[in-house]
């Protein structure tokens, strides 16, 4: 058996902006893993979108080695996990493979609701947990008050948590002692058949899939023949190695304990899905590490491209994207209103955006999104059970016996003075309250049962606004619940527009209709004939508007005999009809469907 | 040695700025025209060897301001229209504002062949004139269109404006009456265009002046055009009126692509089936007629089935379609057919003997008709 004594496996919690990546950079500067030259900012955030947002979206580890004031050189394995609530289940994974995480919290704003959602992960996880109060430089900092906090509202002992400045670097030191000293050393028995934790992977064009792990029991090097349990797929193992800083650093051989990665030209990687176990196909292990998932998409939404032509670039684009994002899944299908594009299911509204962003930003061209959708479950009367992912299958009601929708449990922390503000917003969007706590001086904790559907418009907007930015969010599915719900159609001139059709609460359905058909008013230009735009139930109309026809587009004079810039400004109407879908008679721009599906109040 | 031929010069000098002008004009002393006559006679003489095998039956003297030119210089650039070939029966149009009309200079216009007077009325109402910076009264325009008439001018054309700050359906009503009891030959009707960056513009930014709205404005479009049409004009082109055989032969050919020549800062010609123009800046201008060439600049290529297609439907006369497709192919002139033909039965174009015209409905939308049927081409 290998002595693992010197290895530390961990990872960084944190509430978004609380300084996690800055604190992961220090770490890698003290051990002098990077040079200063080297350092790009937030180096473990490598995607262009997660350094502007300051979010981080994969998984990353990196081994560091430390020399301790024992005079002792320590691996120290930093698994950075994704800090957002679509990807807990990516966190909860990334944290099985650790033996302890560095809870870091805000001097100044003190604990957020991602901060708790986060630690009862790493609890869950069975973890250490090292507290650290960062941003003491700041002039707001009370590192005092938020110790307090942490032993109060998360009961662990923070009287001696490392007070610092990721930001300019103070105190660094005492981060890395207290992993060498409070985090415990990874056991396993590198004899044991091999179980190694999937916690991220990534798609490379030369050597296929790298699979980064945390070896639980036994070992595993290069030419061995291993078994994903989950998938059930077998491969030769190519190289196996550890995360450097700066790249990969092959090996012989990865023990329990150890943090590393192999590639074995694996082509998918749907193949090594996060969570599942790899063993060795000849010996295998009797039984794989719990915890287990497939990603599970659970909000849904249509992409396509603004310029139809371009439907086999949007198609290449979600491929590559699929090779480095098991969560993300999608199949075509079309619609009269946008014609070809893909049904594309996403772990959250944010992985949603990310996507989005990443087509039109890498691949290049704009496209259209029609509005996010959750899950809706259907029974129906001849007792089949349905799970509609697009507005467009929603069954006639006369087939539904019962309707379900997806809740959340979620919880909102926030100063006393916006308790009342929450509240109203919960309520409006069919909350069921569940109970308040008082987390220290001034500060609440509320929990309410959410339908998912009502977060996935603009609630983190709407709670934004209304609490100044003070109050967090967190939330977890808690399963289907029974549900009043519609389908509504909206029709322009007579016409259906599919791409448009919604999925709401019976009592919600008056005024989404009534905004949706004045937004579209607002938004479409007036045309040739006078344009009807209507919400409907079923056959009956509950909403109506009339966009009326054009009277007047008429260039009076010419001067001069200037017909250049007549033919200019035909010209440039003509190029924006060209770029307008068009329903039936109606021309749409893009603008007007992107408005449209937006529902800012 | 007969191809007909237009000739236009432009008089960019106003003796004050109207409020929705964005047109190339600007307040000049008078001692600056002497020069730029000099300009506008150098660059006829210049283009004078390129019109040997044509024949000069249009000229037409706009602005700008025309009437800013005293006779002598007036005369000047009269004989150097005469250095072409010109018609006897040469259509010969100045442009003149109704304030500072002087009889003599009238005089001297008809002595030097002018035929034709186009007037800026714009509207009865003193109000309205004010605010759109008009120089000119209501009181003026009687005595400028007598002036004419005594001058021997008869082919009096008068300009009106719809959609002014402050007008009404009444108000309208009274200019459109004032303009028909003066017996014009012709009336151009302009919707009023919100340009940007005129002073105007600013004077609705700011809330100060409010415009018709578009609403308004068609109505009044709609309701002038059928009572000009039932005192007995042909509403031949989409803001052109005329009493029968009264048409602007000049404004003709920009609808029918015959070739014009632009002589003056800002002055746009056809020619051989190429748009050219000078720039506009008249010190450009003076600096190009000093050099040895002409110094025009050369537009975008003149696609003539597109071209044809936008100005042929400004016209009561309408698109030909056996010309149109012997121009731009059978198949398209059968898909322009087909959807003008959906046009006449929304009530916006209507057939004619050779084929499809705008209806003043159909006008009054003409750019969201010609951008549809640009999509065709």
């Amino acid at each position: 058996m290998r002595d693992t004594s010197r290895i530390r496996n961990f990872s960084i919690i944190a509430h978004i902006d609380h300084g996690k990546s800055t604190l992961a950079d220090r770490l890698l500067e003290a051990c002098a893993a990077v040079s200063s030259r080297e350092m790009t900012e937030q180096l473990l955030d490598n995607m262009e979108l997660e350094r502007e947002r300051g979010i981080t979206i994969k998984a990353r580890a990196v081994s560091l080695k430390y020399k301790a004031a024992d005079g002792e050189i320590y691996d120290l394995n930093l698994i950075d996990t994704p800090g957002h609530v679509d990807f807990n289940y990516e966190v909860s994974r990334s944290l099985r493979a650790c033996e302890g995480a560095i809870l870091v919290v805000d001097a100044a704003q003190g604990i957020e609701a991602q901060t708790l959602a986060n630690t009862y992960l790493a609890l869950d996880a069975g973890l250490e947990i090292v507290p650290v109060v960062n941003k003491i430089d700041l002039l707001a900092a009370d590192p005092d008050r938020v110790k307090k906090e942490i032993e109060d509202i998360i009961g662990i002992p923070a009287e001696y948590a490392p007070c610092i400045s990721a930001k300019q670097g103070l105190n660094i030191g005492d981060v890395l002692e207290r992993i060498v000293s409070d985090i415990p050393a990874p056991t396993g028995n590198d004899e044991a058949p091999l179980k190694a934790l999937i916690f991220d992977s990534q798609y490379d064009s030369y050597r296929g899939v790298i699979v980064f792990m945390r070896i639980v029991d036994g070992s595993l090097r290069a030419g061995d023949h291993i078994r994903m349990m989950a998938t059930g797929s077998e491969f030769d193992v190519v190289e196996v190695g550890t995360m450097n800083p700066l790249g990969l650093t092959p090996c012989d051989v990865l023990r329990a304990g150890d943090v590393g990665y192999l590639t074995a030209s694996i082509k998918n990687v749907r193949d090594t899905e996060v969570g599942d176990t790899v063993t060795h196909a000849e010996r295998p292990a009797a039984e794989a590490l719990e915890g287990y998932r497939k990603a599970q998409p659970m909000v849904y939404s249509g992409i396509y491209p603004d310029d139809g032509s371009r439907y086999p670039d949007l198609r290449d684009a979600l491929e590559k994207l699929r090779l480095n994002d098991a969560a993300l899944s999608f199949e075509p299908e079309s619609s009269i209103a946008l014609g070809f594009g893909f049904r594309c299911g996403f772990l959250g509204l944010l992985h949603m955006e990310i996507i989005q962003e990443r087509i039109e930003r890498e691949f290049n061209f704009d496209i259209i999104t029609t509005a996010p959708s959750v899950i809706y479950k259907i029974k129906r009367v001849d007792g089949e059970e349905l799970y509609i992912d697009n507005p467009q299958n929603y069954p006639d009601p006369t087939l539904i016996e019962t309707a379900y929708e997806p809740f959340v449990r979620a919880s909102i922390i926030t100063p006393s003075a916006y308790i009342g503000n929450i509240m109203e917003l919960c309520q409006d969007r069919r909350g069921v309250h569940r109970g308040m706590n008082l987390l220290d001086g001034d500060r609440y904790e509320i929990l309410y049962e959410l339908p998912l559907n009502e977060i996935i418009y603009d609630f983190f907007d709407a709670l934004k606004s209304r609490t100044k930015g003070y109050a967090s969010l967190d939330y977890e599915l808690m399963g289907y619940r029974e549900s009043k719900l519609v389908k509504l159609d909206i029709l322009l001139n007579g016409e259906m527009v599919d791409a448009l059709t919604f999925i709401v609460h019976a009592d919600k359905a008056y005024p989404r209709a009534r905004r949706i058909v004045e937004k579209l008013k607002e938004n479409i230009d007036r045309q040739m004939f006078e344009i009807p735009v209507q919400a409907a139930i079923g056959g009956k109309i509950i909403a109506r508007e009339t966009v009326k026809a054009l009277r007047k587009d008429v260039l009076a004079k010419c001067y001069g005999g200037d017909i250049t810039r007549k033919k200019k400004l035909l010209e440039k109407q003509k190029e924006g009809k060209k770029k307008m879908r068009s329903i039936g008679s109606v021309n749409l721009t893009h603008e007007a469907f992107m408005a449209v599906l937006k529902f800012d109040e | 040695m007969n191809k007909p031929l237009g000739l236009y010069f432009h008089v960019p000098f106003c003796r004050s700025k109207c409020t929705y002008c964005d047109f190339y004009s600007y307040i000049a002393r008078p001692e600056a025209f002497r020069r730029y006559v000099d300009a506008l006679v150098r660059t006829a003489e210049k283009l004078r060897p390129l019109a040997e095998e044509y024949r000069v039956d249009t000229v037409y003297f706009g602005g700008g301001t025309p009437s800013v030119l005293d006779a002598a210089e007036f005369g000047r650039v009269m004989g150097a229209a005469r250095a072409f070939a010109l018609a006897d029966n040469a259509e010969v149009t100045a442009e003149a504002n109704p304030a500072p009309l002087d009889p003599s200079l009238l005089r001297a216009w008809r002595a030097e062949g002018v035929n034709r007077v186009s007037i800026g009325m714009q509207s009865a109402v003193d109000g309205e004139l004010k605010l759109i910076g008009r120089r000119h009264k209501n009181a003026d325009l009687a005595d400028a269109v007598r002036a004419a008439r005594d001058a021997g001018i008869e082919n009096i054309s008068l300009d009106l404006m719809l959609g002014l700050p402050g007008q009404t359906a009444e108000s309208a009503k009274i200019s459109l009456e004032t303009a028909l009891s003066l017996r014009p030959t012709h009336l151009s009707v302009y919707c009023l265009k919100l340009e940007e960056g005129t002073a105007l513009a600013r004077m609705v930014e700011s809330g100060r002046v409010t415009l018709p709205d578009d609403e308004a404005v068609a109505d009044l479009y709609l309701a002038c055009a059928a009572w000009l049409v039932a005192e007995g004009f042909e509403h031949y082109e989409i803001s052109n009126f005329a009493l029968p055989g009264c048409r602007s032969r000049h404004n003709m050919r920009y609808w029918q692509r015959s070739d014009y020549l632009g002589i003056g800062a800002a002055a746009h010609s056809f020619f051989g089936g190429t748009r050219r123009y000078f720039p506009a800046d008249t010190a450009a201008f003076l600096d190009l007629a000093d050099g040895s060439g002409i110094g025009w600049e050369t537009d975008d290529p003149a696609d003539p089935i597109e071209e044809t297609l936008i100005l042929a439907l400004r016209t009561a006369d309408g698109l030909d379609l056996a010309a149109f497709s012997a121009l731009a192919g059978k198949t398209t002139a059968e898909k322009i057919g087909k959807s003008l033909e959906m046009f006449t039965k929304s009530g916006h174009a209507r057939r004619t003997s050779q084929g499809y015209a705008l209806t003043a409905e159909g006008w009054l939308v003409s750019n969201a008709i010609l951008s549809d049927l640009l999509l065709l081409l």
